[in-house]
């Protein structure tokens, strides 16, 4: 019998993009295309291995592992600000803000985290570029993931910020 | 995403489930669609 290190899980940040899954509007990671199922926890695969092209291919192994740059990742607030858009107005994607709660095996690092398994705490969704109808159906399809979904209605990525580090607090 | 250095490894496993337990199911959002204009008569010659 292993005996775990932790009993809570390990929390950070991330974002996604919202996109339509042709059902309903769905979490998609921002890096890889991989959407986030509901209800069910995301589980972290290697994709590595998978690259023929590449001169060095690993040996398939469970995510993540030391060497390799696989897991579910997520990170430190100022982190996550980097992979924001200055303004929300500039992209076509409406991009989601989040906690994520992470376990398994977890890699720390200086910035964040790679693990096993994930699944979002909160969701927060930028909405001052979206009409009232887009906004309310957006928050209302991520609802399904069963976590808080909270608007935020700054228009750049430091107003959003500071209102979603006040509201998460 | 840059994460830095690698710094310790461990393992979690939560006394509780983070996954919620799937809630009631919903009908799914409702496609509105445009209603179809009239179609305007065509004047006669």
């Amino acid at each position: 019998m292993i005996v775990p290190d932790y009993v809570e899980p390990t929390v950070g940040w991330r974002v996604w993009h919202a996109v339509d899954d042709g059902v309903s509007t769905s979490l998609l990671s921002v890096v890889h295309k991989t959407f986030w199922p509901r209800c069910a926890p995301l589980e972290a695969t290697c994709r590595c291995f998978r690259l023929s092209v590449w001169p060095f291919r690993r040996t398939r192994h469970e995510a993540p592992a030391s060497g390799c740059t696989c897991g579910i990742y997520a990170a430190n607030v100022e982190t996550v600000r980097l992979y924001l858009p200055d303004h929300f107005g500039t992209t076509r994607r409406v991009p989601v803000i989040g906690r994520v709660a992470l376990w398994g095996e977890v890699h720390e690092h200086e910035h964040g985290w790679r693990a096993t398994y994930a699944y979002p705490k909160c969701l927060f969704v930028p909405v001052a570029n979206l009409s009232s109808l887009a906004a309310a159906a957006v928050i209302d399809d991520l609802r399904r993931y069963a976590v808080p979904v909270l608007a935020l209605r700054g228009t750049n990525a430091d107003t959003v910020l500071d209102e979603l580090t006040t509201l998460a607090a | 995403m840059e994460l830095g250095k690698p710094q310790r490894v461990y393992t979690v496993e939560p006394a509780e489930s983070p996954v919620p337990a799937r809630p009631p199911a919903t009908p799914e959002r409702e496609r509105i669609e445009p209603e179809p204009k009239p179609v305007e008569p065509v004047p006669r010659p």
